[in-house]
């Protein structure tokens, strides 16, 4: 069957229509439905949770004996010296060694400055051998720890008599539960070393690594 | 030898290279795709309504939950000086 020009133009009308009518429903319905339009009504909020932070600290970060010598003058072999919160350094058989920190010497004082719970270990990268040297059997590097505020730990504290550092490096947990709150969230870590007569002169350094983990 | 055409209509097809029909199929597909395009543009606004009336109203929330790392370390130092 043949189709005259007459059906065809009747064709060509139709799909102009046909277009036209889609292209005028595209933009009405468009104009009510893009997501990007702006009114006066909107409005828009933004919401953060941080749920916990874990940050621990060293409140005083610094064990500065100062400088001396072993009284040897005055018949001592060693000298003992002691930093635990008091404002002065305990001395024994010792010669100088007058700390010069502002405030005077304090010994570490860790802070649970977050809001959980803490699992505290420390790491000392030095013991009696490496970091004072001399007689072995007279030296000594010890710590102890204590709640520098009431409650501080409410869970176990570990090595709170002085206790011999142990090989370079090793973690040992010191509180098992440190708390975060206010007022009860300090420990103190005092150092207490032995140094012969025959250890070698020269500045000492040696780092304490306290590590909290979230419990 | 050679026939002699003498049907006007189909010499002047012959002459256009394409039939009327062909044109008029041409023009039906059009016609089709059109319909078929213009069907899915309005679906796809519609689901857009349809996400956006799910929304709440006209408030966005936006929730972000922040975890900090669960393990922290300090550093301290203790020093002397053997003269």
């Amino acid at each position: 069957m043949e189709i005259s020009n007459k059906t065809l133009a009747w064709f060509v009308i139709g799909a102009v229509v046909v277009s036209l009518a889609g292209t005028l429903a595209s933009f009405k319905s468009s104009s009510n439905v893009m997501t990007g339009y702006v009114t006066s009504n909107d409005s828009g909020l933004a919401q953060v949770d941080v749920s916990q932070s874990v940050i621990l600290r060293f409140a005083i970060n610094t064990t500065n004996f100062g400088s001396g010598s072993i009284n040897s003058s005055g018949g001592f072999t060693y000298c003992n010296l002691m930093i635990n919160g008091s404002t002065t350094i305990y001395k024994y058989g010792c010669e100088g060694f007058n700390n010069t920190n502002s405030g005077g010497p304090d010994a570490f004082i860790i802070q649970n400055a977050g809001t959980s719970y803490l699992n505290v270990t420390i790491n000392i990268t030095g013991n009696a051998s490496t970091f004072i040297g001399g007689n072995i059997t007279v030296a000594s590097m010890k710590y102890a720890v204590s709640a520098n505020e009431t409650n501080s730990c409410p869970g176990i504290m570990y090595n709170t008599g002085w206790t011999e550092v142990g090989p370079p490096n090793m973690s040992t947990v010191i509180c098992s539960n440190m708390s975060w709150q206010n007022g009860r969230n300090t420990i103190r870590i005092g150092m207490n070393i032995t140094i012969p007569n025959d250890a070698p002169s020269g500045s000492r350094s040696v780092t304490l690594i306290a590590q909290g983990t979230n419990i | 030898m050679n026939e002699i055409n003498d049907n006007p209509n189909e010499l002047q097809n012959s002459q256009k290279g394409i039939s009327n029909t062909t044109i008029a199929v041409l023009i039906i597909l059009a016609l089709v795709i059109s319909i078929i395009g213009t069907w899915a543009v309005l679906n796809s606004l519609n689901t857009q309504t349809a996400i956006k009336s799910g929304s709440n109203g006209n408030t966005a929330v936006v929730t972000l939950n922040v975890q900090s790392p669960d393990v922290n370390t300090a550093t301290g130092r203790i020093t002397f000086t053997l003269t």
